[in-house]
């Protein structure tokens, strides 16, 4: 009787979820307890998009503020800078991608300190081009 | 415990989730099977599961990889106090009837090899016995018994899973088995149909 008791409770193994069940399951997991990415203004368009909605934004700082010192376009993407009566220079940069980035300099403030280079778009994206919009900048605030 | 899963919980704790998503593959079945057998309820066991896997993720950090509690146990821990929390809101809406006709997962009655259709009946019948049998053990003999020989898991493991003692899990296991013998011999002289 013991064996055959075994053997029952045994038999219990072939009880098994629905096929597809535990794959589905493990989505949801993964669903539930993974962050969810940030979602932007700027994820839901496409690089091109991007580029000529931050272009055109730009554009329009630039209008209205009617102080463009300069702007630089090159493969890389375009720097702009500009003067205003509170800060001393701004510069912006926007890469290829469209992911933009500026610098600020405050008056009588060291531009070390007051560097604040940031992406708009996305602050936690990794991207690619922020070394050459440093350097983009750097080369504008030695002109 | 392998080195693989002890990376697989280390990764987890840092809080890697497809780590813990690899930890579910490797006892998500066992789990589930686990859960059903408690509770005989097919949707209330997935819903179950995914509960249990939530809590693991959630208290993951306080898993200690260095102190005596395997992982296993741990999770079969997890999964046992969500099925007493079942029991505490549910099991006086359902009854057993619903639980074994309704909610029983179907189980292959399709001939193999030299096995024909009335022997997987037969197998199918004994097993709806058993677990009706098993059910109406208390909770910790049915974890006992379920771990044990169901699942596979030593007497050490089981004793950490229900947080009793080795020698008092192979007491309980003595007994659980002692209890479900007399059922199902009581239920051998009543003639074992299953209900329409």
């Amino acid at each position: 009787m013991n064996n055959r008791l075994h053997e029952h409770l045994k038999s219990l193994k072939s009880i098994r979820p629905e096929a597809g069940f535990l794959a589905r399951g493990r989505a949801n997991l993964i669903n539930a307890i993974t962050p969810a990415p940030k979602h932007t203004f700027f994820n839901y368009l496409t690089p091109v998009f991007k580029m000529s909605f931050a272009t055109a934004t730009l554009a329009v700082i630039l209008l209205i503020s009617s102080q463009a010192t300069s702007i630089q376009t090159s493969e890389e993407g375009l720097v702009a800078s500009l003067d205003t009566e509170i800060i001393q220079t701004e510069h912006v940069a926007i890469n290829a991608t469209g992911s933009i980035a500026s610098a600020t300099y405050f008056k009588n403030i060291s531009p070390v300190i007051s560097l604040a280079l940031r992406d708009i778009a996305d602050p936690s994206m990794n991207w690619g081009s922020e070394t050459k919009a440093k350097q983009a900048i750097a080369v504008l605030t030695n002109n | 415990m392998t080195e693989e899963e002890k990376g697989l919980i280390e990764k987890a704790q840092n809080g890697d989730s497809y780590a813990f998503g690899k930890l579910y593959d490797q006892y998500a079945e066992r789990i589930y099977r686990f859960i059903f057998l408690k509770t005989g309820h097919k949707n209330d066991t997935e819903d179950l599961l995914h509960e249990v896997f939530l809590a693991g993720w959630r208290t993951i950090g306080s898993y200690e990889l260095r102190n005596a509690i395997p992982f296993t146990s741990w999770l079969y821990r997890i999964a046992g106090n969500r099925v007493i929390d079942w029991y505490r809101t549910r099991k006086g809406h359902i009854s057993l009837d619903e639980m074994t006709e309704t909610n029983t997962i179907p189980i292959e009655l399709t001939s193999t090899g030299h096995t024909s259709i009335l022997d997987a009946l037969d197998r199918r019948f004994a097993m709806d016995a058993v677990m009706k049998g098993v059910r109406a053990l208390n909770d910790t003999e049915q974890s006992v018994l379920l771990m044990r020989y169901v699942e596979d898991l030593s007497p050490e493991e089981v004793a950490h899973a229900i947080g009793r003692t080795t020698s008092a899990v192979r007491l309980i296991q003595h007994r659980a088995i002692a209890k479900l013998k007399k059922q199902l011999e009581i239920g051998n002289e009543q003639p074992l149909t299953r209900t329409s």
